[in-house]
């Protein structure tokens, strides 16, 4: 099974007054990954500079330019053609117990020290530890616990746009029980690494609606976020706690990180009085087969 | 978090202090050490009142050079004069070699040790550190791993602080390696030994350390991205709100390189370059005193307000290089100084030959405890603290302090480290009429590029007092010239420093520029106040004008727009004081008025700080000079009644200072261009000023002298005017005393043979701006163009026309027209709102050109 969709991320800023000197890092170029390969990506910056790109320590595809001169806007646009394929979901016959995978970790701590430790968003606090023995309890299989977590953010919580910014804590969504894709993503990261398993962020896109099963996809419209945590001896295996799912082939892979700060999709400084008004808008959409064509076709003509 | 921790619990430490103590001066048969035999009985044998006065000399040098060290974090920023003690500190060659060998060893290692986590990382998976201490560590910055740094150097200057035991044998009680600063205070002590004490330095021999800042050069220029010949070097500094601004201006002067600050550099297209006056100029190498943290908001801290965003990118493609690098802030985390020996071994092979201060880590319950118990016998340190902030000797601290100290460890104890407290050498200092004992520790500096060299220029550091551990600058303890004995060593290439062709580096920034040009401004400003106030209290114009109550107005409308003061209001007001006392408090020192005179002297003296370097001696002391004069300004005290005799005598004394500030701009600049920059801020300063007048006054000038023949009226108004902007003995020498409005008009615009006429003073700005960019082309966007416009305008309105012709001027007046269409006449009071509006367009573009951001840079620019 694999699903080919076109994503277009558009990004603009305005300003009240003319900026200048403004440098801007995105992180808005599709992984190429066992489940997802990229056809084809542009990314389009008006004013039109040069942009330069690298790949950052996680593994992300990083782009940076510099607008040096006065402008009174911004915009970045970003558009993919990407398949994806369905993840295998092998790891979850795993029978690993937690204690028996916290002990696997402290083996690989090198390797998984990014991920097994607190980081800027992702903060041990008491509260923290207490649901995370409980619900993430040493003596229970790894698979069947990180799926009832993950269930666990449907059942308790409440999916609501607006109630959090960037910086809300994980205390403060553990206590009001509501947030969004990312405050669910980073508290059940906290969990699972408070209880020593090793977990990541990872930030993308997700296909809003599906024909097939008439169900409507949280978190569509705009950049998503789930994790990834490790099941020792097999992989990492995506969960997405905001739609009670396993990462599947409708979830398109953009960056990963320990926390949001790694992946932040467009991050930079302009100078100026006056204020800046920022608009985000993704248009994803499953292509069929024949339109796939002509666009790679397209494509490989230019 | 449970690392393997091999340390093991620290042995029971018997601490006597002084008497365990080394001391740097006799040895224990009572005789001097080497070279004190020859330092000491030179200043026993000085008479007392000799060294009192050389005394007085030091402290006023170092007071009047500006060297200071600031105390940014209690309470506010302080600035701390320098303390000098006149002994020297003496280091024997053969120790001064040891500890050449040693520091060698640690540097390379520790820069082995930089190369390796951000690659390889070959020592974390051999388990030879905790992975905390890396990992772990703010300061391990993930964006920097894989990122080449030029010929693999990360540290190109170090410090590190030694302290001697009680056998003699130093040891290392910090590595310094991020933004290691000390070395400019150490060469002016040096400076300052030398003029005080000629002959001492006769009788011995001495390592010289004149060539330092060449040493420094030489080896940030090996240090260039791609092999550059001659590359482009800039010391970057946060600011003149750092600690350390005063070294990073005096570092860069005697380097001869420019300080900037962040704003002054841009990335564009992936290099980075300065703003110029004459555009941007790329920048190769970078002396940063920026921690990494704050160095590039896009990449790191983006809260950052001291960085340069994009500057990482420029180090990734390899197109800039930093020094020291971006990431070297790792090792300067205290609790690596639990391993140096093992990395020192690790890397190298070698057994470390300068110890290290014995170091524990504080992540082991236990072993916090037991330091805790014995707490007298040890000192905490945070990892991160600088400049003996985060620092409690055990035995100094309070009981309250130290269950405090207790709690914050327990809270984050990776974020701090025990060391046992060791008995510190001591030496003697001068503190009249005695000879006191001090503890002692000296900062030892390092230089890599191609080759390694330990610095002969050192910084000797001591306690504040007797009786306290506590050696640091930041919290008043004072220093001493530190003399290496011996030959200087001849290296032939060390002298050889390529002359810079580089033609950048003599255009002044834009930062500079735009503060030259405000700074000339704002001077000339509160100069127009002070004239105005003096000759207002001069001329009794309540009583001149008394009886013409329009005319008065007219005046009143002059004063408030020249001083930016409404004076009108004042005038109404009913008040116990005179309207001229209440009328000087608000224009002077009132704080709720943005355009005081002490608003406009603060906004001076802001932009002067900044450029502290550029100015003169005789400018700066001018400028403060006047700052100071203000603080006396009279009637500011509640007992202090001002009268007009006081207001009068002060007022002269600004006009003197701030007349006597420009005189030095133009005596003293060592610049032509630096000059010209004041100079065209206070132009547009004056004709800012004709401006304001006409644009007050022209109206009613009209209107009166059409109403009747007797222009006897105008007279008062007249003369005050021309006072006012200085030209009435001008006046006076061309046309005697008969005061006709035409004729003063005619002499205030467009006279050219008056040097003070707005016309004139236009052609002079104009004049500036072609000597500052010859080579500029020339168009209608250029501020060149603007003082045509202006000129031309000026010219292009005859007063004459509407003074005794009613009829017309009364039609006219009522008709605005624009004003390029030169058929039609324009009214008088479109006229001068029209240069004034054209006097705000040229300060813009000035400013504009010379800031690089008037317009699209296109993209690929020549470079300078």
């Amino acid at each position: 099974m694999k699903q080919r969709y076109s994503i277009i991320h558009k990004t603009t800023y305005t300003y009240e007054w003319e900026a200048v000197e403004s440098y801007s890092r995105v992180k808005i170029t599709p992984l190429e990954t066992l489940c997802q390969e990229v056809n084809f990506h542009t990314i389009e910056v008006i004013p039109d500079v040069p942009l330069y790109s690298h790949i950052d320590y996680f593994g992300n595809v990083v782009h940076e330019f510099s607008v040096p001169f006065r402008h009174r806007a911004l915009e970045i646009l970003a558009k993919s053609e990407v398949t994806t394929y369905v993840p295998s979901l092998e790891p979850l016959n795993s029978e690993i117990k937690i204690y028996e995978a916290k002990e696997w970790f402290k083996k690989y701590i090198y390797e998984f020290y990014d991920y097994l430790n607190p980081s800027t968003f992702i903060i041990f606090s008491d509260k923290v530890y207490e649901i995370a023995s409980k619900i993430l309890h040493p003596e229970r299989k790894l698979s069947q616990a990180i799926m009832d977590l993950n269930h666990w953010f449907t059942t308790d919580f409440k999916y609501k746009s607006g109630s959090t910014h960037i910086n809300t804590p994980i205390e403060e969504v553990l206590e009001k029980r509501q947030g969004v894709c990312q405050d669910f993503a980073h508290t059940m990261i906290a969990l699972l690494r408070a209880a020593g398993i090793a977990a990541r962020y990872v930030s993308g896109y997700i296909e809003s609606y599906d024909p097939s099963s008439n169900v409507e996809m949280t978190g569509s419209e705009q950049s998503h976020a789930w994790l990834d945590v490790y099941i020792p001896e097999f992989s990492w295996f995506g969960l997405d706690p905001t739609n009670n799912m396993p990462s599947s082939e409708k979830h398109v892979r953009v960056a990963i990180g320990r926390d949001f700060e790694d992946v932040s999709p467009v991050r930079g400084t302009f100078k100026g009085s006056g204020k800046q008004y920022l608009s985000v808008d993704v248009k994803m959409r499953k292509l069929q087969t024949t339109e796939t064509q002509l666009v790679s076709k397209l494509q490989g003509q230019s | 978090m449970n690392l393997p921790n091999e340390l093991d619990f620290p042995k029971e430490y018997a601490i006597p202090l002084i008497e365990s103590s080394f001391d740097e001066i006799f040895d224990k048969e009572g005789r001097f050490r080497s070279g004190y035999e020859v330092i000491f009985p030179f200043f026993q044998g000085q008479p007392e009142q000799r060294l009192r006065s050389i005394k007085k000399r030091i402290d006023f040098v170092l007071r009047e050079q500006g060297v200071t060290f600031g105390e940014s974090r209690v309470s506010g920023y302080i600035e701390r004069a320098w303390y000098l003690d006149m002994i020297p500190h003496l280091i024997t060659e053969e120790e001064f070699k040891k500890v050449e060998a040693g520091t060698k060893q640690r540097l390379l290692a520790l820069n082995t040790f930089l190369q390796d986590i951000y690659s390889t990382q070959r020592i974390l998976k051999d388990k030879i550190i905790p992975l905390d201490l890396v990992l772990g560590e703010k300061n391990f910055l993930r964006d920097c791993v894989n990122v080449n740094v030029p010929n693999g150097i990360y540290l190109h200057i170090g410090a590190f602080d030694l302290v001697r035991k009680s056998d003699g044998e130093f040891a290392v009680l910090d590595d310094n390696l991020t933004i290691p600063s000390g070395v400019s205070y150490a060469m002016i002590n040096r400076q300052i030994m030398r003029q005080q004490f000629p002959t001492l330095f006769n009788n011995m021999q001495i390592r010289q350390i004149w060539d330092t800042p060449f040493i420094i050069l030489s080896r940030l220029r090996e240090s260039a991205p791609k092999q550059i010949e001659n590359p482009n070097i800039v010391l970057l500094s946060p600011g003149i709100y750092n600690e350390a601004y005063s070294e990073h201006e005096i570092l860069a002067s005697r380097m001869g390189i420019p300080l900037v600050l962040p704003k002054d550099l841009i990335v564009k297209e992936n290099y980075v370059y300065m703003k110029t006056v004459r555009g941007l100029s790329k920048v190769d190498v970078i002396y940063r005193r920026i921690q990494d943290f704050y160095i590039d908001p896009v990449c790191f801290y983006q809260e950052s307000v001291l960085g340069v965003p994009g500057l990482f990118s420029c180090v990734r493609h390899g197109n800039v290089t930093i020094a020291n690098a971006i990431g070297c802030g790792v090792v300067s985390s205290k609790a690596l100084l639990a391993y140096s020996n093992k990395i020192i071994k690790y890397y190298l092979n070698e057994e470390p030959l300068l110890e290290t201060v014995e170091t524990f880590l504080l992540d082991d319950k236990k072993q916090r405890e037991y330091i805790f118990e014995h707490i007298s016998k040890f000192v905490i340190k945070t990892t991160q603290g600088t400049g003996g902030y985060g620092v409690y000797i055990g035995e100094e601290c309070t009981k309250k302090e130290l269950e405090e100290l207790q709690a914050k460890v327990e809270k984050n104890p990776l974020n701090y480290i025990a060391q046992p407290l060791i008995p510190l050498s001591y030496t003697n200092v001068l503190n009249f009429p005695n000879m006191e004992r001090r503890y002692v520790e000296t900062r030892f500096f390092t230089f890599l590029g191609n080759s390694f060299s330990l610095s002969s220029c050192a910084l000797t550091r001591v306690s504040p007092h007797k009786d306290s551990m506590m050696v640091t600058n930041s919290r008043g303890g004072g220093s001493k010239d530190t003399w290496i004995m011996g030959k200087s060593e001849r290296n032939a290439s060390r002298f050889v420093v390529p002359i810079s062709k580089n033609r950048s580096k003599e255009f002044i920034l834009s930062r500079v520029a735009e503060s030259l040009f405000w700074l000339g401004r704002y001077v000339n400003r509160a100069f127009l106040i002070a004239n105005v106030l003096q000759v207002m209290y001069a001329s009794e114009i309540d009583i001149l004008l008394g009886t013409e109550r329009s005319s008065f107005n007219s005046l009143m409308k002059i004063i408030s727009r020249l001083t930016g003061t409404p004076i009108l209001k004042i005038l109404r007001q009913e008040s116990n004081e005179t309207w001229y006392i209440r009328f000087f408090k608000l224009a002077v020192y009132d704080s709720k008025n943005p355009y005081s005179m002490q608003a406009n002297l603060n906004y001076a003296m802001n932009n002067a700080r900044e450029i502290q370097n550029m100015l003169s001696n005789d400018m700066w002391v001018s400028l403060r000079k006047l700052v100071e004069f203000l603080e006396k300004v009279p009637g500011k005290t509640e007992q202090d009644t001002a009268s007009l005799e006081d207001i009068f005598e002060w007022l002269s004394g600004v006009v003197h200072y701030s007349q006597s500030f420009y005189g030095a701009s133009l005596d003293t600049f060592s610049r032509q261009d630096t000059m010209q920059f004041i100079q065209l801020g206070r132009y547009i300063e004056h004709c800012n000023a004709i401006v304001q007048v006409l644009k007050s006054s022209i109206q009613y000038l009209v209107k009166i002298s059409n109403q009747t023949d007797d222009i006897y009226y105008l007279q008062p108004m007249i003369i005050v005017t021309l006072k006012f902007l200085h030209s009435y003995e001008a006046y006076q020498w061309s046309y005697e005393s008969r005061f006709d409005p035409y004729l003063a008009y005619r002499m205030i615009v467009i006279d050219r043979e008056f040097n003070n006429s707005f016309v004139s003073s236009i052609e002079k700005i104009k004049q500036i701006l072609i000597s500052l960019n010859p080579e500029k082309s020339y168009n209608d966007n250029s501020p060149e163009h603007v003082c045509d416009m202006l000129v031309s305008r000026a010219y292009s309105f005859d007063l004459k026309t509407y003074l005794g012709f009613p009829e017309i001027k009364r039609a006219m007046i009522s008709r605005g027209r624009k004003f390029f269409d030169s058929k039609i006449e324009i009214t008088p009071g479109f006229w001068a709102s029209d240069l004034k509006a054209g006097i705000d367009l040229l300060g813009n573009k000035i400013m504009d050109r010379y800031s690089n951001l008037t317009s699209t840079i296109p993209f690929t620019l020549k470079e300078l």
